[in-house]
């Protein structure tokens, strides 16, 4: 592994137990909301994770932060492996990786001041005390653009927005190396989604931050990644540069998803060509066989049923699509399936 | 009001969302703007201060009591209210009216010590299943469905009948009755807690379990808990009641309000008074609990106490 990876997963896994009750709690079923992710989160970079709802995008950024057990494969965190980490080493692993959440308005603690909440982090770590600690708390609150001032309030005394940077400021108190940003716009008004992403944008560069935003919105997710994966039923279905992947998308999903993004201009919106995919996304507790696409791929053919297709080079430089369209690769199905040959 | 979200100032085109008026005033602390609400209610505003006489009563009972508890005087027995015995007198003479004010010290402590007991162990017991579930879920719901299951007074009975009566015991009987109630309460309420995004955000932190259960889960899963500890002292005083009543918790000729009642059962056609001001001191203080503990309610309702806060102005 290279020295500039920071976070790294390799056949990661999370599987969820479904339908179980009773007395005898054997699951029922299996939900697999990660199912074999391998991912490179390059030190310094912001990677952008898009997909639909119901993807595993939200599991798989907490699986990294291992705030979701993974059931399978694993994960690297600056050289180590932190897939069965315990203790303090898991400790020190939460100060060094936070999360900004979704909803600003669920994840600060009603009860406590702006300043408790931003504290936690230096208490739980013993970073600072007394003094030193609420200098370091107003730094903060300065460093996300609120009135240090402020600091005494309840979160409910705030908008979205402002909460929204309460959050930040928590998650960086640590001085962590990487940040999960799980939605963190998606609950926002508009003109705050921008405000808090140029916010997100300038800390990373400020703090030499390694992000992974995560976001159903591809728009925003171009604005401020320079790297962009794209998952689709617990899958990482293609990767490449930020530029590559939002102009010349490989894999059909992902040039379905780019076509559903409007455009700002009336003219070239009229002329936007809209790629409508057939059906509903499968059930992560029914994954079909072969390629998860193809279900409701527009290119679908022949290996595509028996050969899981596996990230491969495609388009740019450092793209890479899973797809069958650029070769036969992946794992066959059944072992019939062996026969196949590359597609032209 | 501070129920409301401050406005953003958007007008300006370079505002960030991060201004915030600098007329800071100091923030009001949670519990202040909870008592400021309680107190408009005026009826938990009403009981409050009914319950707050009987307390000062019970610990000043010695230098407000006209008579002794004890002090026989056979010549004056059984006599109706009046301006000397203002309510009346007992098959022994004793004065009803001193008997009550140095009952209501037995009465109140042992509902305070039982409810004590009660929270103390039933809200560590609910905390613990409701946090961590699985099997210690299992386990401790299954020790208080047990609890449970017996009849209360029956349990309390049994738990006299091995320790022994008197007014200590009988608050530990009680206590230990309603540990599964405080259990169930906590669980319930800590089940929805743990899953708030902010108890995950701590964790993501760092933040260890104790510090999960003491500095977020708890104080959020709070307020259920605490309407349950006034219901409680109500119906902790009633079994007070009951189980003096039986014979099996405060002893002769020691006054509590249960064995008062028990006392002047049998002069009840003879002389009225002597079952009616102890009984009306219980029904005072039972229905103070319960409409300080509706009120509490309300008032620790995140959207009621909304409402009240902005129709209150």
């Amino acid at each position: 592994m290279s020295d500039d990876v920071l976070v790294s997963a390799r056949g990661l896994e999370v599987h969820f137990p479904i339908g179980r009750g009773g007395l005898r709690r054997k699951p029922a079923g299996l939900l697999r909301a990660v199912d074999g992710v391998d991912l490179d989160v390059l030190r310094g970079e912001t990677l952008g994770l898009v997909g639909e709802s119901g993807c595993g995008k939200s599991t798989l950024g907490n699986a990294l932060l291992r705030l979701v057990p993974s059931t399978g494969g694993s994960i690297t965190f600056d050289g180590t492996d932190i897939t069965g980490l315990e203790g303090r080493g898991l400790k020190e692993l939460r100060r060094r990786a936070g999360m900004v959440f979704q909803d600003p308005f669920a994840s600060l603690d009603p009860r406590r001041t702006v300043a408790q909440t931003v504290a936690e982090p230096l208490e739980v770590h013993g970073l600072r005390k007394g003094r030193d600690k609420a200098a370091r708390v107003a730094e903060l609150l300065e460093l996300v653009g609120l009135d240090p001032a402020v600091a005494g309030r309840y979160p409910h005394e705030f908008s979205g927005g402002q909460r929204q940077r309460v959050g930040i400021a928590r998650a960086l108190a640590g001085e962590p190396d990487f940040l999960v940003c799980d939605e963190a716009i998606a609950s926002l008004d508009v003109s705050v989604q921008a405000q808090v992403l140029n916010l997100l944008r300038r800390l990373q560069r400020r703090l030499g931050l390694t992000l992974l935003f995560i976001s159903h919105d591809l728009s925003a997710v171009r604005h401020i990644s320079d790297r962009i994966a794209v998952m689709y039923l617990g899958r990482i279905v293609e990767i490449g540069p930020a530029s590559a992947v939002g102009s010349d998308p490989q894999m059909p999903y992902t040039q379905a998803l780019l076509s559903a993004v409007p455009l700002p201009h009336p003219a070239l919106e009229r002329q936007r060509e809209r790629i409508v995919l057939r059906g509903d996304v499968p059930s992560p507790a029914a994954v079909p066989s072969g390629c998860r696409f193809r279900t409701r791929c527009p290119y679908v053919f022949e290996p595509c049923d028996d050969v899981d297709p596996a990230l491969q080079p495609a388009g740019a430089p450092g793209q890479q699509a899973a797809c069958h369209l650029h070769g036969v690769v992946g794992t066959p199905a059944t072992a019939d399936a062996e026969g196949l040959t590359a597609h032209p | 009001m501070t129920g409301q979200p401050l406005p953003e100032p958007a007008a300006s085109p370079t505002a960030t969302d991060a201004g915030v008026p600098s007329t800071s005033r100091p923030p009001r602390p949670r519990w202040r703007e909870t008592l400021g609400l309680l107190l408009r209610n005026p009826t938990a505003a009403g009981s409050a201060l009914v319950l707050l006489g009987i307390v000062l009563m019970a610990i000043f009972d010695e230098s407000i009591a006209p008579s002794g508890a004890n002090q026989i005087s056979v010549e004056d027995r059984l006599q109706a209210p009046s301006w000397e015995h203002p309510f009346g007198t007992d098959d022994l003479g004793r004065d009803i009216l001193s008997r009550v004010i140095l009952g209501a010290g037995v009465s109140l402590r042992v509902g305070f010590l039982a409810v004590g007991i009660a929270l103390l162990i039933g809200t560590v017991i609910g905390l613990l299943a409701g946090y961590y579930g699985r099997w210690v879920d299992d386990v401790l719901m299954r020790f208080m469905d047990m609890l449970f299951a017996f009849p209360a007074v029956l349990l309390a009975i049994a738990i006299l009948a091995v320790r022994g009566p008197g007014s200590g015991n009988t608050a530990l009987a009680i206590g230990i009755v309603y540990v599964p109630i405080f259990a169930r309460v906590t669980r319930a309420s800590v089940l929805g807690v743990r899953e708030e995004v902010y108890v995950r955000a701590s964790r993501s932190v760092g933040a260890s379990d104790l510090r999960l259960l003491t500095r977020h889960v708890l104080p959020n899963a709070a307020p259920p808990i605490i309407v349950q500890t006034s219901i409680s002292l109500a119906f902790a005083v009633l079994a007070e009641a009951a189980l003096s009543f039986l014979g099996l918790g405060t002893q002769p000729p020691n006054p509590s309000w249960g064995l008062m009642l028990a006392e002047g059962r049998g002069y009840i056609d003879l002389a009225w008074w002597l079952a009616f001001f102890p009984g009306m001191a219980i029904f005072l203080t039972v229905l103070c609990f319960n409409l300080l503990g509706d009120g509490l309610r309300d008032v620790l309702d995140p959207r009621q106490r909304t409402l009240m806060a902005g129709g209150g102005r």
